[in-house]
């Protein structure tokens, strides 16, 4: 879920009219956020079944794309939101805890865990 | 611990022709001898057919059940569970029929509650006392029904139930 100080953040993103007026605001939340644009960052994101979500997945591609090789990018394709929520935790997870960060496990995680414990 | 006493009853899981059968046809398979799972309402390529008669929202409003799995007759036999995802399966209502007739709804509180009560029964059986025994809690979030929340306080074999704020 969007944390709650983002929406106004997404709100004036999204109302723009113009690249300038876009670049200025992206570029003042930033500053805002202390957050170093020069810096590396890793996305991972997926889809439902929506017929809206190829274009949404083009368009954000499109817009992290614009930062070059600094941007990793994880695309695991149309699956559920707890499957996508592994993902990003265990890619997070150096230790590897959470498990391998594929959707493949997610399900052996869960069926495993399920398996132990109900026990016929 | 062991036991030999086969698969459990059936589970039907109403996809909402969302995007749950993508998961839940390769977990099926991974504990078909312990859970037999049959997903109904898998009709991902068509748009129209996304959560339309069909998934949480649908059963939760109508407190009813979709009218497919009505119709397949799934849930006369007594035993035999059903549950509905919502579009992008994040959330899970299950149901049953009373004596194959009254329709019984388990939502997400009453699903905690009997989840926690599980983890309960296992904590249990391993027979665990004082410091090594573990301890099991439950996080709601605000939205959560207060008596569901009362119930779980008053059980001393949970020790800790948290409300958390959400985003």
């Amino acid at each position: 879920m969007l944390e709650q100080s983002w929406e106004a953040h997404a709100t004036a993103l999204s109302n723009c009219q113009n690249t300038d007026s876009l670049v200025s605001t992206f570029t003042t939340l930033a500053h805002h956020l202390r957050v170093d644009l020069n810096g590396q960052a890793s996305i991972v994101f997926a889809r439902d079944t929506r017929p809206s979500g190829d274009e949404l997945v083009k368009a954000l591609r499109k817009g992290l794309e614009a930062f070059g090789t600094s941007v990793k990018i994880q695309d695991v394709g149309i699956t559920t939101t707890p499957a996508l929520h592994h993902v990003v935790r265990a890619t997070n997870d150096k230790s590897g805890y959470t498990g391998t960060p594929t959707v493949e496990g997610y399900v052996e995680k869960l069926a495993k865990a399920f398996k132990v414990a109900i026990v016929r | 611990m062991q036991g030999n006493r086969g698969p459990l009853p059936p589970l039907y899981v109403d996809c909402a022709n969302g995007v749950g059968i993508n998961i839940l046809s390769t977990f099926a398979k991974q504990v078909a001898d312990t859970l037999p799972i049959t997903p109904v309402n898998t009709d991902t390529a068509n748009p129209a057919a996304l959560n339309s008669q069909c998934g949480a929202d649908y059963v939760k409003t109508k407190q009813a059940l979709p009218p497919s799995v009505q119709a397949a007759g799934y849930l006369a036999k007594p035993g035999v569970r059903a549950c509905s995802f919502d579009g992008d399966a994040d959330r899970i209502v299950y149901y049953y029929l009373q004596d194959g007739k009254t329709f019984k709804l388990l939502d997400g509180d009453k699903i905690a509650v009997m989840v926690a009560m599980f983890f309960v029964d296992l904590v249990t059986k391993t027979k665990l006392s004082g410091e090594k025994k573990p301890e099991v809690g439950v996080v709601q979030t605000a939205y959560a029904n207060g008596s569901s929340t009362k119930y779980l306080r008053s059980v001393s074999l949970v020790q800790r139930v948290h409300l958390q704020r959400l985003g």
